[in-house]
């Protein structure tokens, strides 16, 4: 691929993504309103779809396209009102955009649009029969569209991209609507290529211009030998030669070409046996299969087949026995690539050598019982044996939903920033490059720094230096809505699956955010708001019962408050239970049961979060999703965030998590004790006094309390906490700092107030192992370094204030 | 042929278009880019290019709506749709309203030229 496809697959992959991303919680909410179907957002995912398949088409990602056009010609269909918006579509709808997504990750990745498993034809397939079914009966009748039907009118048009060269009109309105038909009769649903004996048809209709299509079967006999033969020419040489490539492709081009002229003369069942050899032989192309003697068997057995079947034309075109058994062997080689195939248990099976492949052509060709139970009774396979690949299987099956949810996590690299942001960064440097000549020419132009000038164009400097630093971060900041639309999602899965009822509403979605905490609340939003739906909102009995409405509302809201995001998740539903929190807690621990009763309820419900501390054990009783909440609070603590639990019995509960703006500058108030310097968060700072001395008790344990505006708070001595030859000892000589954090606070005695700064935040070494409350370390513009307070730990390392 | 104004909401489309213009043999023409009917407009008053290579369905404003403000501008530039709406309805519609040429996706480079040769024979 060169560099300008690579561009073009990625601006693509991106603006589809950001598409779809738009566009799905518009369609769930037209579902859930029952409403009319909105005509715009009908319009904006027909885009969607239509826009995808242009490019798709250009890039030559088949699938996709295929995908995107049924899924296109649904959407006119409720245009029309020939089908409506119900659940079943709309679910129908998200799992097209769902493997679409995962197609998208696959083409960004590889450039190459395989549709392995077949799973896309198979969304198509019933998004196109949920579609047909999605309105009244009535109304379907007057619109019957039965397959073979359909795909008789489809011929003309395909007929342009086979070889059969005899000249048939096009008719132009078949042009839009037709190929789609045509790839239908490919991808109908028992793809296993398993083929049901005829239906194989109508060779002998007529097209629209009279020109009968008989005429084309002696023709396309000649052809279709011809092409049989060269493909079997090619893979002969390819057994005695291995390694070229050239027959490879000869083979498949014979083939393609069959397969296409069978298509338009719709010879259904020759054309799915075509194209499973065609398939196996593109995996042998792309070395994805190796070109083991079994695989060239099982193509020569098929172009045998093909052959007979060609033979029987036209009086029969019904498939031969022999052909069917062919496919089957197609399929079963084929199956050895990609995911599907991997973890399909008659695969399993032969690797394991436990049985071979015709022993596995014979079960499927049974019924559809599981294969393993066919292959079981016929004695094939002792139990034994099949449990263990069972195992086996489920085993490659967690590899793969792991190796899934890796792919998900991956972050995007590119960001998009809005121009007007981008001007003001330029407009800055600009200044910049100005300011800095001033003072650069400052001095030399007056002939000494003490010139009037040179403070002048400091100032300046300074000013824009700021803004420049304002900008800068700006750009890294994204409103949070794209985070949000997701939850849209996951709360009406959740809430289906659990049948319950619940509206989510979401506040704030324009808050901007940096993008790394964008990216990084999103999993956790995810474990936190399906628990609220799973153990916070109850069952609709349950909650009528309450004299509470059946719905249950979920609130997200984000918003800033001081320097910090808070994004809040509120339910209305049962609450958490502070007893039996406490229950495990002392079970486990984490508490004595003496102590326990003067817990605050923040304290104890801080406990869930504990690694292995259970939800579902301890609050209700329905089972957890095994996803502990200690690793939602890892994830926030990633991004410095804390998180906040309130809950009342019966009335819901609300969690916020608060997360700084940025994670890389603070506002800090740089101090001093002693020689050393630290700097504390100002969010944190409440204010700072000198102390009177009669507002100074000592207790008897030696703490010291003081009294500031009515309100008695400890005082913490850093000189004492941190082991410094201090300045001053005297409370009134020094100056106290009031700190707060999570509605506690606590008086930092330290030495004098140096000044504000904003400050870089860089990491402690990790040979300093875990300082006492430091967050990290800044350095000032003297180079010397100041310590980062962590206040949240001083104050819990402070015994409580009254 | 100096200016080729290229209008389609998908960004992917646009440089598609884009490289199939050059490949076509019009590498030295300036290409000028808008994202949907409203801004193409702008940029077709603007800029006043040679051909206008536009989508058929956009956000904002559509192709066909584009090419209707410009009949009442009364300022048509030769004007062309690249679109997979191919139906004959839609193609009479384009060609009444003063369209050059209709290509139905995938747009391709023969495509192109047969249709730019065939306005240029008109």
């Amino acid at each position: 691929m060169d560099d300008e496809t690579r561009e073009i697959v990625s601006s693509f992959v991106a603006e589809s993504r950001e598409a779809i991303d738009e566009v799905e919680p518009l369609l769930i909410e037209m579902s859930a309103s029952g409403e009319a179907p909105n005509a715009d957002v009908i319009a904006r995912v027909f885009r969607l779809f239509h826009s995808m398949k242009g490019s798709a088409s250009y890039l030559q990602f088949g699938s996709i396209e295929r995908i995107t056009h049924r899924a296109e010609t649904v959407l006119v269909d409720l245009r029309t009102g020939t089908a409506a918006p119900t659940p079943a579509l709309v679910e129908a709808l998200c799992q097209v955009l769902d493997a679409v997504r995962a197609r998208l990750a696959q083409v960004m990745e590889t450039g190459i649009d395989e549709d392995e498993s077949g799973e896309l034809e198979r969304l198509g397939f019933s998004l196109e029969e949920i579609s047909r079914r999605s309105v009244p009966s009535g109304v379907e009748s007057v619109t019957p569209v039965p397959t073979v039907a359909r795909a008789s009118v489809a011929t003309p048009i395909v007929l342009s991209a086979v070889t059969v060269a005899t000249p048939v009109s096009e008719s132009p309105s078949a042009v839009v609507v037709l190929p789609l038909v045509a790839e239908e009769a490919v991808a109908a649903p028992e793809a296993h290529a398993v083929a049901a004996p005829s239906e194989a048809r109508h060779a002998d209709e007529s097209t629209t211009d009279g020109v009968s299509l008989a005429d084309l079967v002696e023709p396309f006999i000649i052809e279709g030998r011809d092409l049989l033969d060269a493909c079997e020419q090619a893979l002969l040489s390819l057994e005695t030669d291995g390694e070229a490539s050239g027959p490879v492709a000869t083979a498949f081009r014979a083939l393609h070409s069959f397969k296409g002229n069978c298509g338009f003369l719709g010879y259904v069942e020759i054309e799915r046996l075509a194209h499973a050899a065609e398939t196996l032989l593109e995996a042998v192309k792309e070395g994805e299969v190796p070109r083991s003697p079994d695989v060239i068997g099982a193509l020569l057995t098929s172009v045998d087949a093909l052959r007979t079947a060609v033979s029987r034309l036209p009086g029969d075109s019904s498939f031969p026995e022999g052909a069917i058994r062919a496919a089957a062997l197609v399929q079963v080689e084929s199956d050895a690539r990609g995911v599907m195939g991997q973890t399909r248990i008659g695969r399993i099976l032969i690797e394991r050598g436990d049985i071979n492949a015709s022993d596995l052509v014979e079960a499927l060709d049974a019924d559809r019982a599981p294969v393993g139970t066919v292959l079981a009774e016929r004695g094939l396979v002792t139990p034994a044996r099949l449990d263990a690949a069972l195992g086996e299987q489920a085993q490659r099956r967690g590899v793969t939903a792991r190796a899934e949810a890796r792919q998900v996590e991956k972050p995007q690299t590119s960001l998009r920033v809005d121009v007007g942001k981008l001007d003001a960064l330029m407009d800055l440097v600009g200044e910049l490059i100005i300011a800095e000549t001033a003072v650069i020419h400052a001095p030399s132009s007056h002939g000494a720094v003490s010139s009037q000038e040179l403070p002048k164009a400091l100032a300046q400097l300074d000013r824009i230096t700021r803004s420049l630093q304002d900008v800068a971060m700006s750009l890294r900041m994204v409103p949070i809505d794209a985070t949000f639309r997701k939850m849209i999602r996951v709360v009406r899965d959740v809430a289906n699956k659990q049948g319950k009822q619940v509206a989510l509403r979401v506040e704030g979605e324009e808050t901007e955010v940096d993008k790394t905490v964008a990216e990084i609340i999103g999993d956790p939003l995810v474990h936190l708001l399906r628990n609220a739906v799973d153990h916070g909102i109850e069952m609709p009995e349950v909650r009528a019962a309450r004299g509470k409405p059946v719905e249950g509302t979920l609130k997200l809201t984000a918003s800033h408050v001081g320097g910090e995001i808070w994004v809040r998740i509120q339910d209305d539903g049962g609450g958490i239970s502070r007893t039996r929190v406490l229950e495990k807690a002392v079970e486990r621990g984490l508490v004595t049961a003496a102590a326990a009763p003067s817990l605050s309820d923040a304290d104890v419900f801080a406990f869930i979060f504990e690694a292995g501390f259970s939800t579902a054990a301890a609050v209700t009783d329905i089972s957890g999703r095994g996803v502990g909440m200690d690793v939602v609070k890892r994830q926030i603590e990633r991004v410095k965030g804390r998180i906040d639990i309130a809950s009342v019995p019966e009335q819901g509960t609300t969690i916020t998590l608060r997360i700084p703006l940025t994670l890389a500058i603070i506002e800090g108030m740089v101090v001093r004790v002693g020689d050393t310097s630290f700097t504390i968060p100002l969010l944190c700072i409440r204010e700072s006094v000198v102390p009177r001395s009669k507002d100074v008790t000592h207790l008897a344990d030696g703490e010291e309390i003081v009294r500031i505006r009515g309100q008695l708070l400890s005082v913490l001595r850093m000189h004492r906490f941190y082991g410094i030859e201090p300045l001053h000892e005297r409370l009134e000589d020094g100056i106290l700092v009031v700190v707060e954090d999570g509605g506690q606070a606590v008086c930092l005695f330290v030495d004098e107030l140096i000044g504000q700064r904003q400050t870089v935040i860089k990491g402690l070494s990790g040979f300093l192992g875990d300082p006492r409350s430091l967050s990290g370390c800044t350095v000032l513009g003297d180079g010397r370094i100041s310590l980062i307070l962590d206040v949240a730990g001083l104050i819990g390392a402070v015994p409580r204030a009254a | 042929m100096n200016r080729i104004l290229i209008i389609d909401d998908s960004k992917a489309m646009r440089m598609i278009v884009a490289r199939t213009v050059r490949q076509a043999g019009f590498g030295d023409c300036t290409i000028v880019e808008a994202t949907n009917g409203a801004e193409g407009l702008a940029a077709v008053r603007a800029q006043a290019p040679d051909l206008v290579l536009c989508d058929w369905n956009m956000p904002e404003m559509s192709g066909y709506d584009l090419l209707e403000a410009l009949n009442a501008d009364g300022n048509v530039p030769p004007f062309g749709f690249i679109t997979s709406e191919g139906t004959p309805d839609i193609k009479i519609k384009a060609l009444k309203a003063g369209a050059s040429f209709l290509i139905v996706k995938p747009f391709t480079v023969a495509a192109l030229q047969d249709a730019v040769r065939g306005m240029k024979a008109a």
